[in-house]
């Protein structure tokens, strides 16, 4: 696993710090006050220079971490990498709070909340040349006119930066548009989860009454604004059944998504705990998430598989797979040892658990 | 709760198609029908139009939205120029009987662009505002002036970010240079492969020797580019059709799985033609085809298609498909797609071109020498959509369908009959009755050669609604 | 020259239209008059709710019922529909 934390020592500070780690002090594109040059190694020990402040970091072993983007929070002794530079997973956590209890959940609420916008927006300006950050929480638009400052003020110094927003669309108002449309709606795709056309269903599954209701309007909102929408269904025993129902109500009322993922469940978090009631082995039976599939496909819907390991999904389906699970978190098993098709596969969450996951795994 | 405006037809017995003008679709009864229109609508009725979102609650609301969003989709909006049919020369190599543009021959003078033309044709070009183009070289037989397909091609390559091009070509005489010419990944070629080998020989390729390298051409060009980049189509004369079974297998023994089954198109010749082009015998023949398209692909697991049906069925079920300009709503002229003769003269279509050569009719709209006539695209342009004529508005087949302004001028003078008056519509309604009846089947043989058409593993159950 | 036209046997059929359409009634004529232009259709001078069909030989009566109900359901959904077709053009083309 890639951690995405190192240890640090430097001298006490007020505010976050958030600097990006340079090993080449002769580069061009230098912002001054935030570039931390490297000045000398011993071992995994590195010691950079940020404009006269010594910063002492624990590199982690195989990475040379050039032009991350770390932010460190006063009183602390670690980093956080807020922007790996050679990696393709970048996500900015914004909120632990949230107001929706997913069964599947991999980030558990927490009540408090810490506002970290600025030193984001900080950490957005250093980013790579046309990254693509990923915003999630708990619930960003919980945050929504700090998140919205955020976006508006990152697009006008970065324009080339791409956002992945996850939201559960719960808090979008018909006054969100006109702002909405003020940004580049080409460089942000909104991720939002519906695991059932059913209202029982869907509410049952996130833990919250009318959460399907107000999800079809806040779908309508950003679809008026020209939102890039990617729809996101977990599949779960609990809505197994009613993939199909889904898949034409998608086609019919929420024909202008951009995608419609349907994933596999994640064992972290909430997912760990309903483990055994919710994991649904597709390897063993594909049917359901087949209908689905071919109802989307029928009308002209696109549609994505992630973390479906290829061996699990029938050959005619594999070309919706996606490598889509971050690489910080990514493993492969002994059975994945010389399968052909290993550097196009998802893989593995780390916290896969073998013993009680798919039945069929097997090398291509 | 507001129900979207139905359109029906009656299908016979008791049974009715229902649609609305987002292109949903479903089948009923009678009984429905006179529920619906005395206002009787009973709670299941409210349900099942409500659960597929045929109503809605309130303007703007995720139903509402969704029908507008497939109510636009189906539109064809008005872009760019992004497509041109070119023809270098008229001049051609082979004297097929039933050729559309009375081609002028090999070695005559006067039939090719001049390097004037030429100029203007790239000052045309360069003025386009878009980033794409779809190039078509037509004649005649382009081939004849390879120069100028590669002077175009260049200049096109070089000035479009993306950019296709297809040549039209009868695949008679194929030099070194031409096939060099066809290696590129963004160049197709189009060619004729009509009904059955006699057939091909008697109309076309005339001698034995000449239709010999014809097909070791076409075989080479298949063996080379793939179905993908090889198209090949008939034309086929009603009074003389092939046999069904026959005609198909020559498909696909060449590895041509998409046939196109066009009619030659009588209007303007001498001749007398005896058979209305709708004639039952035509459509018989084409049920017969696609019924063997359908055994065939069940047993040997193909997906051959007769293309026009499977264009068809995208449309109903998807919307779109505006890049195939003969069936779009509304069918803009001289906006999106120009055809620019050997003469320099315009055209809105082909077709356009074609008749106006065989007929007395003059379907020009500008020159490169004076450009557009704006006034007569403006007066054409009347009547390119079928919201609000007053056959279409209550026509079931509304969303999916498109007028053809071209072809009610040059058979009927005039563009305002009523719709059943016209080839146009009769065709387009019989072959609907067809892609619909095809759809609403029940036999698994069917099913699994519609769903190849639509490019699936299987027809799901409701993607076809019945309310009983 | 003597007049070659044979001269058939002209009949008037009465058939009943519902009230619910009976606004309709004028636009379903003028449609039918053209898709049907073999028979001779026209509101009776008496009440509203009849129609008379003027035809030779014998009527499908059935059939020609069908046709007539078809036209007056679809001047009805056109003409109810109008509303909700400004809507979506209205939603789709504001601003």
């Amino acid at each position: 696993m890639i951690p995405l934390q190192l240890k640090v020592q430097t001298a006490a500070h007020a505010e976050p710090l958030v600097f990006r780690l340079r090993n080449d002090e002769h580069a061009t594109d230098i912002v001054p006050g935030k570039d931390a040059f490297l000045k000398s190694r011993s071992g995994n020990l590195a010691y950079y220079d940020l404009d006269g402040r010594e910063i002492q970091v624990a590199l982690p072993s195989g990475e040379t971490c050039d032009n991350d983007v770390v932010m460190v929070l006063p009183g602390r002794s670690t980093a956080h990498r807020l922007i790996r530079s050679a990696s393709r997973h970048n996500t900015l956590l914004v909120t632990e709070q949230c107001d929706q209890l997913c069964v599947m959940c991999s980030q558990p609420p927490k009540a408090s909340h810490n506002d970290l916008f600025r030193p984001f927006f900080d950490a957005c300006l250093l980013a790579p040349r046309e990254a693509v950050i990923g915003i999630s929480g708990g619930e960003p638009l919980l945050h929504k006119a700090r998140l919205f400052d955020f976006l508006f003020m990152v697009h006008l110094n970065r324009p080339d930066l791409c956002f992945h927003i996850l939201t559960n669309a719960q808090h979008f108002e018909e006054a969100d548009v006109d702002f909405l449309r003020q940004l580049d709606q080409s460089k942000i795709t909104w991720g939002v989860p519906v695991y059932a056309s059913s209202a029982e269903i869907h509410d049952r599954i996130v833990g919250k009454v009318g959460a399907y209701a107000t999800l079809q309007s806040g779908l309508t909102i950003l679809a008026k604004a020209g939102a890039r929408i990617e729809l996101r269904t977990v599949v779960l025993r609990s809505n197994l059944g009613a993939l199909g129902a889904l898949a034409r109500t998608i086609a019919t009322r929420f024909p202008y998504c951009t995608v419609w993922a349907i994933m596999q469940l994640e064992n972290i978090g909430y997912g760990r705990q309903n483990w055994q009631l919710e994991f649904a082995d597709t390897s063993t039976d594909f049917v359901a998430v087949k209908a689905g599939i071919d109802v989307a496909l029928a009308f002209g819907i696109d549609v994505a598989l992630y973390n479906f390991p290829l061996c699990t999904v029938p050959s005619n389906y594999r070309i919706y797979c996606c490598a889509s699970i971050s690489d910080w978190k990514q493993k492969f098993l002994p059975e994945c040892d010389h399968c052909i098709a290993q550097h196009t596969c998802c893989g593995f969450f780390e916290w896969y658990p073998e013993d009680r996951g798919f039945e069929r795994v097997q090398r291509l | 709760m507001s129900i979207w405006p139905l359109q029906f037809r009656w299908l016979g017995q008791s049974e009715y198609l229902f649609s609305n003008d987002s292109g949903a679709f479903f089948r009923s009864d009678e009984r429905f029908l006179r529920r619906y229109t005395e206002e009787r609508l009973t709670e299941e009725d409210y349900q099942f139009l409500s659960d597929h979102d045929f109503a809605f609650s309130d303007v703007g609301d995720a139903p509402f939205l969704g029908h507008a969003y497939h109510w636009m989709k189906r539109l064809n909006t008005a872009a760019e120029l992004n497509y041109v049919i070119l023809v270098p020369t008229l001049r051609c190599n082979l004297t097929c009987d039933y050729c559309q543009v009375s081609r002028a021959a090999e070695t005559a003078k006067g039939f090719d662009w001049t390097e004037s033309d030429l100029n203007l044709v790239f000052k045309i070009l360069s003025e386009v505002k878009g980033d794409s183009l779809k190039v078509e070289f037509q004649g005649g037989e382009p081939l004849l002036r390879l120069d100028l397909l590669q002077a175009v091609r260049s200049f096109v390559r070089e000035r479009f970010k993306y950019a296709e091009f297809v040549v039209c070509t009868n695949l008679q005489s194929v030099s070194k240079e031409a096939w060099q010419f066809f290696e590129s990944s963004d160049t197709l070629i189009s060619t004729s492969l009509d009904g059955s080998p006699d057939l091909h020989r008697k109309l076309r390729t005339k001698s034995p020797d000449a239709h010999d390298e014809f097909l070791s051409n076409l075989g080479r060009a298949m063996a080379q580019f793939g179905p993908e980049r090889v198209s090949a189509l008939p034309t086929l004369d009603v009074n003389d059709l092939p046999d069904p079974a026959e005609f198909v297998e020559q498909y696909a023994e060449l590895g041509i799985h998409s046939i196109f089954l066009r009619q030659v198109n009588y209007q303007g010749f001498a001749r007398k033609v005896l058979h209305q082009s709708n004639s039952t015998s035509w459509y018989q023949f084409y049920r017969s085809v696609v019924h063997y398209i359908i055994e065939k692909n069940h047993c040997e697991d193909l997906a051959m298609e007769e293309f026009y049906l499977s264009h068809l069925l995208r449309r109903v079920i998807r919307g779109g498909q505006n890049n195939f300009v003969d069936l779009r709503n509304p069918n803009w002229l001289g906006i999106d797609y120009i055809v620019i003769d050997f003469d320099g003269k315009i055209y809105p279509t082909d077709e356009a071109r074609m008749l106006s050569r065989v007929r007395h009719i003059d379907l020009a709209i500008g020159s490169l020498q004076t450009g557009l006539d704006q006034q007569k695209l403006w007066q054409l342009n009347q009547a390119v959509s079928n919201f609000d004529d007053p056959d279409c508005a209550h026509c079931v087949y509304r969303p999916y369908c498109g007028l053809d302004v071209i072809d009610d001028l040059s058979r009927y003078q005039r563009v305002d009959l009523p719709r059943h008056m016209t080839h146009h519509c009769n065709k387009h309604m019989t072959l609907f009755d067809y892609a619909f009846e095809l759809l609403y089947s029940e036999s698994p043989v069917v099913r699994s050669s519609v769903a190849k058409w639509l490019g699936l593993t299987s027809l799901p159950d409701n993607v076809c609604l019945v309310h009983k | 020259m003597e007049d070659k036209s044979i001269i058939e046997k002209v009949s008037i059929t009465e058939i009943y239209v519902p009230p619910e359409f009976s606004e309709h009634l004028d636009r379903a004529l003028v449609r039918l008059a053209y898709l049907f232009p073999e028979f001779q259709v026209s509101q009776s001078d008496l009440d509203q709710l009849t129609i008379r069909v003027r035809h030779t030989p014998k009527l499908d009566t059935e059939a020609f019922s069908r046709e007539l109900h078809h036209a007056l359901a679809r001047e009805k959904i056109r003409s109810e529909g109008e509303p909700l077709r400004r809507a979506l053009l209205h939603s789709i083309f504001e601003r």
